[in-house]
Parts: structure tokens; C-alpha cells; sequence
């Protein structure tokens, strides 16, 4: 994990002193290209579980129930200077999770779950367009622990981020990432590792967070 | 020559947009395990002889598992000991559909059950299932309270199909088949519309750990992953190449420069 990271921390050297360019550039040498996954047939993720609600006769608050959910229009990440608009997105025509229209902006994807509902809440930002950086660029440089909040008007919910991690596009754990779960879930994800005109970026980041109740 | 670049410009853009995709993510099935056998210590599940499940415990349900589509042998095992089977069996899944895989009974009886899970949605309904995973319960009827039973005579190791309801909340009752006892009073269920749920009855009507009824979420819109990049900072990071060979290049030369100073002094 720590490999990739530096990998990833090596795209998005921004200092302006030869110093740091030239350590983020010697640690892309060393570590640009290690993150290949194992050769297997399909890559089994130890996952996570949970205990799903426990019905009960005790009634649960009807009003809080649907009003601690709601459609995040403002996404926050004060470690790593994030602070922007949330689009609505879909899939495309490939059956890809929706980007948003612009660079400066993070996508919501309208299929999963609302900020603060259990289930995945899935937010997707570009790392760069084809002249520079874009909101996500520093993304992998999170922390465990640094809060992400989602907000709209009035509400919000705070997230506690639990891991950082990089896939080859063929080893995402998509369900892990877009199916239902009993857990209240923040996934952000953008584009890493090696960039080929062709294929594009190789990898995603997928930076995992919890609800903070 | 601005005209060749602008050119260059739309092919790139074009090659941006007509990428082909090569992570499929309709091959592949989606597995959840629930650890519903009351008596059973926590375990390990392996797909395959690979462990893919770690420290579960009864009441557990793990996130979907993506898996290829194709045929599986599932074992499950107590925690921490690779060389005990408490109970095996052979699980075949298609592309493109979710399942959910449930360890039930005693630890005596164990025995594992796979369904299909509902990945349907419609706006504004609920679907709703029912699975009896009791294995000291009787046959059961769930109904509105007080009203005809919407699920009816239930037995153990029963799922029944999904029933379509309008989103909203609920309070619901568990009671024996055919009677109007009621067993288990579930108040303020909340079904959200274009959401599938899965009510799993557990535990033991007499004992430890006792009846409950979990509520789950079934299935999910997947998608594969976002195209979140067009390589700008790559090439940012090529110009970094570039740049720390003109530094190292530039650091030999004054270190060539400084020698030879040096040795005419």
C-alpha cells in the first residue's frame, strides 16, 4: 500500500523547488511500477461486513429516518483542499459510472445511496483533463482519518476516511464499491497509475470512508 | 502546423472518448454470506480454497463479493482454522445477477443456503422478501398489524418471493401460521422506494441467541469504473523525467566543473 502510494504522491508533485521535483521523480522510478496486481483469474477481496438493522418493536424515528438522508450538493475534504460542487451522474453508454462536466467539480452517482443512508454513497472526480491537474488530483495523498463532509443547505454528514487503496481497472472490487451494503459508505474515486494514450489510465484510487453518527 | 496540432487535438479527444473497455463488469456475479447459525463460532468462508470472508460472526452479512461468473465450491470455517470444514457446498453463479449465500441451523445441522437476490428496482415501490432462518420457529405468517398476512406459512429454511409494496413504513407482525399471535411485533419498518430488501428471521424463539429479524438491502445498480483522466499529469510526470535527468546532468557537470577547479588550484 505504501508503494502505491508513493507512486501516486510522484503525479502529483507540485512544488516548485528542483529539490522536490527531482525526489517525486526518483520516487516514480523506484516505485512508478510496482503496483501490478497478481496474475489470477479474479482477485478475492477480504471483505467487509456488518449487522444489518435489527427490526424491532420499538419504533424507529420516521421523521429522522428520511431526513438524515439527503442528496449531497457540496463535498468537503479539508486535507487535501478540496472544497467544490457535486453534479448528478449516471452511467454511460458503457456501462461506466458517470464523470462530471467539469474538472472542477465532483459526480454523485444518482444510483446509490444518499449522503448519510446506509449503502454507498459513490463520488467520482477527474485526476486531470489533458492540459493539467483536476479536483481530484491530490486524492491519494488522503489520510485515514482526515473527514470528508457532504452537504446540502442545511445538512450535512461527516465521513471518517478508513482506507486508500489502488486497483488495476480489472481488479476493482465494483460490488464492494456500487452494491448494497449494511454500512454507510463514502467511496471517492479517480484515475492513477500509468497513463497510455490508448487505453488510458491503468488504475483507480478508491478512497474509503465512514459515517461519523 | 497549428492546423496538424488541432487535428492531433481531435484524434486525441476522439481516442479519449471511443476507449475500449476491457473491465467487463457484466461477467462478473455479485455473493454476500450471512453467518445466520446461532449456535456456530465465528468463521472463515473460502471461495475456492481462498479465503474471501475473515471473522464472522452470527448476525454478520458481509458487502456483495465480486466474483466472475462460474462455479464455486464454498467452505466455511471456524476462525483461524484452515483445516476444519464445518460445512461445504458447491454454488453456481451467472453473470450480470447477485446472491446471497446464508450458513443456517444448528451447528449440528448446518447447512448453507443460496438465493438469487432481487437487483430490479422499481421507482417508488419497495420489494420485500421474507427468509426463515429460525431453526426452532414454527411455520409463520408476516402481516400489517392486525391484517392479512402479506407472507404465509413460512417454514424454516424458507425464502419467500419478493412482494412489492408501495415505499413507506410499515408496522408489521410476525405470527404463526394461520393464528393471530403474534411472535414478533416489527414497528416503524422504513422501505424506501427503487430499494429490495431482505427480512431475515434468525436466532432462537427459546434460547440464546434469541429471534430477531435483520433487514437487509438487496442488490445495487453496479457500473464499471469512471474514466476520470486524460493523461494531462502523466505527461507532467514525463516532463519530471526530463527534468531530473537536465538536474542530474546539471549536477554532474558542476560536480566536473568543481573537480577540475579544485585540481588546477
Amino acid at each position: 500500500m505504501e508503494r502505491q502510494r508513493l507512486a501516486s504522491t510522484s503525479f502529483v508533485v507540485k512544488s516548485k523547488t528542483l529539490k522536490l521535483i527531482f525526489v517525486g521523480t526518483l520516487t516514480f522510478l523506484a516505485f512508478g511500477t510496482v503496483v501490478d496486481a497478481p496474475d489470477k483469474s479474479f482477485v478475492l477481496p477480504t471483505v467487509d461486513f456488518a449487522q444489518p438493522e435489527v427490526l424491532s418493536a420499538k419504533p424507529v424515528d420516521r421523521q429522522s429516518f428520511y431526513s438524515e438522508r439527503f442528496i449531497p450538493a457540496q463535498l468537503s475534504i479539508p486535507s487535501i483542499g478540496v472544497e467544490t460542487v457535486i453534479e448528478a451522474v449516471g452511467i454511460d453508454e458503457q456501462g461506466r459510472m458517470g464523470t462530471p462536466d467539469r474538472i472542477d467539480q465532483v459526480g454523485w452517482y444518482q444510483f446509490g445511496a444518499k449522503a448519510g443512508a446506509t449503502g454507498n454513497v459513490v463520488l467520482s472526480g477527474h485526476l486531470d483533463d489533458l492540459n493539467g491537474p483536476a479536483i481530484f488530483a491530490d486524492l491519494a495523498s488522503i489520510r485515514p482519518g482526515d473527514v470528508v463532509t457532504l452537504r446540502n443547505g442545511e445538512q450535512s454528514a461527516n465521513y471518517e476516511t478508513v482506507s486508500i487503496k489502488q486497483y488495476r481497472l480489472n481488479d476493482m472490487p465494483l460490488a464492494s464499491i456500487f452494491a448494497a451494503t449494511q454500512s454507510k459508505r463514502l467511496q471517492l474515486i479517480t484515475c492513477a497509475g500509468p497513463y497510455d494514450p490508448q487505453e488510458g489510465y491503468r488504475d483507480r484510487v478508491v478512497v474509503t470512508a465512514q459515517l461519523i453518527e | 502546423m497549428k492546423k496538424l496540432m488541432s487535428l492531433l487535438g481531435t484524434l486525441a479527444l476522439a481516442f479519449a472518448f471511443i476507449l475500449p473497455v476491457s473491465a467487463d463488469g457484466h461477467e462478473n456475479a455479485m455473493v454476500r454470506v450471512l453467518h445466520a447459525s446461532p449456535d456456530a463460532p465465528a468463521v472463515d468462508v473460502y471461495v475456492d480454497g481462498e479465503v474471501a470472508v475473515e471473522g464472522a460472526e452470527f448476525k454478520d452479512l458481509t458487502d456483495y463479493l465480486t466474483l466472475p461468473a462460474g462455479d464455486y465450491n464454498v467452505e466455511i470455517k471456524p476462525a483461524g482454522d484452515a483445516e476444519t470444514v464445518v460445512v461445504a457446498a458447491d454454488l453456481s453463479i451467472e453473470a450480470g445477477k447477485f446472491y446471497t449465500a446464508a450458513a443456517i441451523g444448528q451447528l449440528e445441522n448446518i447447512e448453507i443456503a443460496a438465493m438469487e437476490d432481487d437487483a430490479n428496482f422499481e421507482d417508488g415501490k419497495s420489494k420485500v422478501r421474507v427468509a426463515h432462518f429460525s431453526p426452532d420457529a414454527p411455520a409463520v405468517d408476516v402481516a400489517p398489524k392486525g391484517g392479512d398476512a402479506l407472507f404465509s406459512n413460512l417454514e424454516f429454511k424458507g425464502v419467500s418471493d419478493y412482494g412489492t409494496l408501495d415505499a413507506g413504513t410499515y408496522d408489521l407482525e410476525i405470527r404463526p401460521a394461520g393464528s393471530m399471535d403474534v411472535v414478533k411485533a416489527l414497528d416503524g419498518v422504513a422501505l424506501e422506494g427503487g430499494m429490495n430488501y431482505t427480512a431475515f428471521a434468525i436466532g432462537l424463539l427459546e434460547g440464546e441467541p434469541a429471534f430477531e429479524v435483520l433487514l437487509a438491502a438487496d442488490g445495487g445498480e453496479m457500473a464499471m469504473a469512471p474514466e476520470t483522466g486524460q493523461g494531462g499529469l502523466a505527461q507532467t510526470a514525463s516532463m519530471n523525467w526530463l527534468f531530473a535527468a537536465a538536474v542530474v546532468g546539471a549536477a554532474a557537470a558542476g560536480f566536473y566543473v568543481f573537480r577540475r577547479q579544485k585540481q588546477d588550484a
